[in-house]
């Protein structure tokens, strides 16, 4: 029979499974200096997390109030605690944080997506687990529509601007499961072709796509672990890049 | 003039709808993303409802107005919230008008083809921008903005958190009355 876990602990055997694995790294001390001051945007598919996300950063609950984005709006600078793994708490310093709704009509507008993101030093595309399950990254489907307006939009954005795709609600997908190392090589196929589409889609600006990484923003330990992995999947990305610029 | 009721997008769909009263389809065959105005709000933003909170929601009524919009229109929108989703998140009824410039938006709107459910939150909205009850200062505060102007982009209650600055005669406090400003029309932009 097998043994009742926690859907962390679960999360954790996920995690380890190869092809999940190298999407998940500790973050470290240079990683930490580096997002000092970054400005981030969110972008994503209706009810994929977005606000969320932002609550979360901020080391808030989700508002009693929630609504969806109906325009792109400011957040104030914030700091954002991130527990590291060595029971150490770090602050970064996130500033001018602009989030916006998920429907396609927000996408296309001149004042939606883009105008969001412009700034930004790294655009957060969150979309849900299920998102991935239903391979909604194929062509035609939306997350493949919205990789594609993220392609086209790449020349706009600030030089040098990194994009990292959020999967959201894992803990859906661990709570619905009980066959885990099902769930795992599912998963794992699933992140190896939406990873393969991205880096594809987004060509010439692959370099600048710097992974996909499983979360939950409703369960606050996978959320402190995964972006823990997040951040230094980022600053991992943007050190490669700059070793390539030198080498260049 | 020709008004469109944004139809609450309860079902998490990709594209926002729209009707005119009679049939529904997308919003971006009415009026393309691309010729939206620059912070174009498709509800009440979530800055405004959290200062209200919860108690007050279903007072909110917010506006835009753009004149000038794409040429010599004036583009005028209302929005309300109007329930939740399927995820519980506050859901928003809207109605979109392009106007002549000097033109007032008319009430008079048919909502036959929106469901039982958004038909009565269109019933309350047309309601209350027609009743004219003094104490509903959310619907004087919109009727003030429909009246023609020929200044820029502009919203009934003062925004902080928008990407775009819009002037505003009045402002929201916490817990959801709004005031007038005393020093008539404000742009607004904190960040």
């Amino acid at each position: 029979m097998m043994p009742v876990l926690t859907t962390f602990r679960v999360f954790l055997i996920l995690a380890s499974a190869p092809g999940i694995e190298r999407h998940l790294t500790r973050l470290v001390k240079r990683a930490i200096d580096w997002w000092e001051g970054k400005k981030i945007a969110v972008i994503g598919p209706t009810a994929a997390g977005k606000d969320s996300f932002l609550a979360r950063l901020q080391n808030q609950q989700i508002p009693r109030v929630h609504s969806n984005s109906t325009m792109g709006e400011k957040v104030k600078s914030f700091d954002v605690k991130l527990a590291l793994s060595n029971r150490q708490v770090v602050d970064i310093t996130c500033k001018g944080v602009i989030n916006i709704g998920g429907e396609t009509d927000y996408r296309d507008a001149p004042s939606g997506w883009l105008a969001v993101c412009k700034d930004a030093d790294v655009v957060f595309y969150v979309m849900t687990v299920n998102d991935l399950a239903k391979r909604r990254f194929l062509k035609g489907r939306r997350i493949r529509q919205d990789l594609d307006w993220l392609q086209t939009a790449m020349p706009h954005l600030k030089r040098g601007a990194l994009v990292h795709i959020l999967i959201n609600k894992i803990d859906e997908m661990i709570e619905s499961h009980v066959d885990y190392r099902g769930l795992a090589e599912e998963l794992t196929e699933e992140l190896g072709e939406l990873d393969q589409t991205a880096r594809e889609v987004l060509q010439p600006y692959e370099a600048r796509y710097t992974g996909a990484t499983l979360i939950s923003m409703k369960n606050k330990q996978i959320y402190t672990r995964a972006i823990n992995m997040v951040f230094r999947a980022v600053y991992s990305a943007f050190h490669e890049i700059e070793k390539h610029r030198k080498v260049a | 003039m020709k008004a469109w009721w944004i139809i609450p997008n309860r079902d998490q769909r990709d594209d926002i709808l729209a009707s005119d009263g009679h049939s529904i389809r997308p919003l971006k065959e009415i009026l393309d993303p691309a010729l939206r105005p620059e912070g174009f709000s498709h509800g009440v933003p979530n800055e405004i409802l959290q200062r209200c909170g919860p108690q007050a929601g279903g007072e909110i009524l917010f506006a835009q107005s753009f004149p000038r919009w794409n040429g010599k229109k004036r583009l005028f929108v209302i929005s309300a919230p109007a329930g939740l989703d399927s995820s519980g998140r506050v859901v928003h009824l809207g109605v979109l008008f392009i106007l002549e410039p000097q033109e007032r938006p008319q009430f008079d709107l048919a909502y036959d083809a929106l469901s039982a459910e958004d038909q009565a939150y269109a019933r309350t909205l047309i309601h209350r921008m027609t009743s004219r009850e003094r104490e509903d200062l959310w619907a004087r505060s919109v009727r003030e903005l429909a009246e023609p102007a020929p200044s820029g982009p502009a919203t009934n209650v003062a925004l902080h958190r928008s990407c775009i600055p819009f002037s505003s005669r009045y402002e929201v406090k916490a817990g959801g009355p709004i005031r007038k400003l005393r020093f008539g029309r404000r742009r607004l932009l904190e960040v």
